[in-house]
């Protein structure tokens, strides 16, 4: 818990939004933000899968432009980087934490880890393909003023789903 | 405690007082000065640009000067020398046995003033008498090179009668750097110009380095700003007893 | 020959650039300052870092030897490129087998190297800049002037106009709309391009790994979107292992743009189905340097852009001045590897050597240092200039002949009275009066503190 703590502070240092919820909650906690019909550009997970997000939400595995939403499951937390990770080897799987405006991340807490090397201490070869998201996209090209949204999400939601006890 | 004394190129022939200043503070500590004959430069200002052969050549000369082992030190009211010598003579002679053992002899006896008065002597403060507000340079050899950070701002603080404030670009170059004002002049005018710009509500600037503070006061003098450079031993120095 | 004089005092009247560039080094330095101060093992990390690249340096051919190998087996295809003519045709010979007119690309020092656009375009093939500053740089027909923020010499005015007047923007001076502008207009491009392309900032030997660390997106965009991906990369890129990676993940962002960490780091270890990932390595000179007891140092340069930031002369004039796709301290030891003493040999007399650079570099190198034997060279070279060769000869000789010391003493300090105001030198004549031209002097004394000296102990 005490780690969840660190990581949520960092993850707000990294300018996102971090709501730890359970596992019951969840659902209704995407609903709420998200908003029923809405069109989800996701990348199926077992987690996703078994929310039954279905007869909520219009999802989608195709990308066009005018979506909204990105929904994924990180599969790693990283506390030292405030930071998420995701294990994706295909354009399909890549695409949803990077091509909407906003992207939905879910994350459960027992693949919260402390720092990089525990990640890749755990990881078996030949590697997956591995990318490390550390926030919404940004740039300060601009006389240095920093603009959210450059070329990916202009926001990152983070929704922890707390271990059950 | 015998000292040898090398002034310096630029103290011995522009300002000798910083020369006479430092002979002062090094006996208020006890110790015993003695100050060679012959002209020395370190050799630095030709080392810098390129001309190495000239380099070696003062560098030589140099060695032969100040490598005498009856005295305890060598002191030089300069980070800059004392960095090039430290720093640089190895390089300059590394296919020349005979005076890198030289230059190893005299590396771990030599010492700036600020440097041997802290580290040595474990100065905390000097009864100098300077009044006034006070700021300072810190010269990049002296600083980076020789790892001089807070011992002269911490003598400077312990004078009872002197104000002294850091300006905020202490530690970034003056733009001097030996012939690239020579070469770069606008460019090094700028450097300087920022630095000074950069100093508020003083009288006086100090550094451990002649040479910056040539620099740095040329552009005071020139801009007609009412702050007066001075050698951090002619503030050290000020009012201690003469012999 | 690059001319850094002319190029320096040309910026230095221009104030806009100067405060543009002032604000944007000293933002990230003080930035970094932050950051690391919450990292406290980072003094470790920086050695840390520094011996993985020395192992690589050390035995150079076997790691670029097990990446090759293992990226292979990633089903990557590697080719080798030995100089920038060659790199070009190689990629050339990709595009076309891919039919290719558009590309997308984001951010790499090396394609600057080996000039790749004004190729491409020759070729018929239109390749767009995707990183916002690289974006911005490349519709101005300008080179990027910083190695972290391209476009710093550029105000948001000038953006404004660029935009509006090149590629129909409706004109706007908010940076949010005119970011927001250039994110719809690439997205379309992404989408279209028949290949990307980027660079790499470190190749894993043990995993055959290539990573890209960014902030906006655009290079996940070019690396994931077009059908083909080509990484053009320098050779010196390879650290040993997976395992060093976070070391050099946590010092490069902090050193860099002063974050803890860049927004996205993509770790690449294998070619998708149906999906062509070309990687071209790039020696150019490299192997050069690397056989070179000096300069090999430089290799090690994670291009943070650390030195340029702290560097004082840098934080004046910018990239521009450096006249090469490499700039600041380090960038003049790459441009004269890269492009050869010719083309470089006034540069590395553009320092004064404070050492600013050495103190932040993350990964140690002794920038002064190898400054210090570029010039050696380039006077062995050239022989050294007529007026400050005699210069520096007839200082020699005053220092070090007692005679002509105590006489050359006498004549110049009667001499100097000619140039004397009151007590400072406030004009000089030839090559020293660009001495005298923002300064005044001080003139010699009336005596040497030697002489003083004895005549006080003589009385
Ligand atoms: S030399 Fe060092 S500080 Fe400069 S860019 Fe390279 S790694 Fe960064």
């Amino acid at each position: 818990m005490e780690r969840t703590e660190r990581f949520v502070k960092e993850l707000e240092n990294n300018d996102c939004e971090v709501h730890v919820v359970d596992r019951k909650s969840l659902k209704e906690n995407l609903v709420n933000y998200i908003g029923k019909g809405s069109k989800v550009f996701y990348r199926p997970s077992a987690l996703i899968k078994s929310l039954g997000l279905r007869d909520i939400f219009e999802l989608t595995e195709d990308f066009h432009e005018g979506i909204y939403f990105g929904l994924s499951e990180a599969d790693y937390g990283i506390v030292y980087s405030g930071g998420l990770v995701e294990l994706a080897n295909t354009r399909e799987e890549k695409l949803p934490s990077l091509l909407p405006e906003v992207h939905v991340a879910l994350l459960r807490e027992e693949n919260i880890v402390e720092d990089f090397d525990d990640l890749f201490s755990r990881l078996q070869k030949p590697l997956p393909d591995i990318t490390f998201i550390t926030g919404p996209s940004k740039t300060a090209d601009i006389e240095k003023i920093l603009v959210r949204g450059a070329h990916g999400p202009r926001k990152l939601i983070v929704f922890i789903v707390a271990n059950e006890y | 405690m015998k000292v040898l004394l090398f002034p310096t190129c630029l103290v011995d022939h522009i300002k000798p007082k910083i020369g006479f200043d430092t002979v002062k503070v090094l006996k208020h500590y006890g110790v015993e000065v003695h100050v060679p004959e012959r002209p020395a430069c370190c050799g630095q200002i030709a080392f810098n640009v390129g001309y190495w052969r000239e380099a070696r050549k003062m560098a030589s000369s140099w060695l032969e000067i100040y490598d005498q082992p009856e005295y305890d030190y060598i002191v030089a009211p300069s980070g800059s020398c004392v960095h090039m010598i430290r720093e640089n003579y190895e390089i300059l002679f590394k296919d020349d046995p005979e005076k890198l053992t030289k230059v190893r002899r005299i590396k771990p006896r030599l010492f700036e003033l600020v440097e041997f008065l802290t580290r040595i002597l474990k100065v905390k403060k000097i009864p100098s008498k300077f009044r006034g507000k006070i700021t300072y340079h810190a010269s990049c050899h002296y600083l980076r090179g020789l790892g001089m950070k807070s011992e002269p701002g911490d003598l400077l603080k312990n004078i009872d009668g002197a104000d002294f404030k850091p300006m905020e670009l202490e530690e970034t170059c003056c733009g001097f750097g030996g012939l690239f004002s020579l070469k770069f002049p606008e460019l090094s005018f700028k450097m300087a110009e920022r630095k000074v710009k950069s100093m508020e509500d003083v009288e006086y600037l100090t550094s451990a380095d002649l040479s910056c503070l040539l620099n740095l006061g040329g552009v005071l003098s020139r801009m007609g700003l009412p702050i007066r450079p001075l050698h951090i031993v002619e503030i050290l120095a000020e009012g201690l007893e003469d012999d | 020959m690059i001319d850094f004089r002319k190029n320096a005092d040309r910026i230095l009247k221009d104030p806009v650039v100067v405060n543009a560039v002032q604000r944007a080094t000293l933002h990230a330095l003080k930035k970094r300052e932050e950051t690391i101060e919450r990292i406290p093992d980072f003094e470790d990390l920086r050695d840390r870092a520094r011996l993985a690249k020395e192992k690589v340096i050390g035995d150079f051919e076997n790691y670029l030897k097990l990446f090759k190998k293992n990226a292979t087996e990633n089903g990557f295809i590697v080719h080798e490129a030995g100089d920038a003519e060659e790199a070009r045709n190689l990629i050339l010979k990709i595009l076309k087998a891919h039919g290719a007119r558009t590309v997308v690309s984001s951010k790499s020092m090396t394609q600057e190297e080996i000039e790749i656009n004004p190729f491409l375009e020759s070729h018929g093939i239109k390749k767009y800049e995707t990183d916002l500053g690289e974006f911005i740089v490349q519709v101005a027909g300008q080179r990027p002037s910083h190695i972290t923020a391209p476009a710093i010499h550029l105000t948001r005015k000038e953006i404004a106009r660029l935009f509006s007047e090149k590629l129909g923007m409706n004109y706007t001076e908010d940076p949010e709309e005119i970011t927001n502008f250039a994110r719809n207009f690439l997205r379309g491009k992404y989408f279209k391009a028949d290949a990307g392309m980027s660079g790499a900032n470190f190749l894993v030997a043990d995993t055959g790994s290539f990573v890209i660390v960014e902030n906006e997106g655009n290079a996940r965009m070019s690396t994931t979107l077009p059908g083909v991906h080509i990484v053009v990369t320098g050779i010196e890129k390879l650290i040993p292992s997976i395992m060093d990676l976070p070391v050099f993940l946590k010092i490069l962002a902090p050193s860099s743009t002063g974050q803890r960490q860049t927004v996205y780091t993509s770790i690449f270890s294998r070619a998708p189905e149906g999906r062509e990932i070309h990687i071209v390595l790039i020696d150019n000179g490299r192997r050069r340097m690397l056989k070179d007891p000096i300069l090999r140092e430089a290799l090690m340069c994670i291009r943070c852009g650390g030195c340029s930031n702290v560097c004082p002369i840098f934080q004046l004039v910018g990239g521009h001045a450096y006249g090469s796709v490499y700039s600041g301290p380090i960038g003049i030891i790459w441009t004269y590897a890269i492009f050869g003493h010719e083309v470089a040999k006034e540069l590395p007399f553009a320092s004064t050597l404070c050492g600013a650079c050495r103190e932040i570099c993350p990964v140690r190198i002794d920038i002064p240092r190898i400054l210090l034997e570029l010039r050696r060279r380039v006077v062995e070279r050239e022989g050294g200039r007529p007026g400050e060769k005699i210069l520096i000869n007839v200082w020699a000789g005053l220092m070090t002949e007692p005679f002509l010391n105590k006489i050359g003493f006498r004549v110049a300090s009667k001499v100097q009275t000619v140039f004397k105001k009151g007590d400072k030198i406030k004009s000089l004549p030839s090559v020293l009066s660009s001495w005298t031209k923002f300064k005044d002097l001080e003139p010699l004394a009336d005596k040497t503190f030697r002489e003083l000296w004895k005549e006080r102990k003589g009385s």
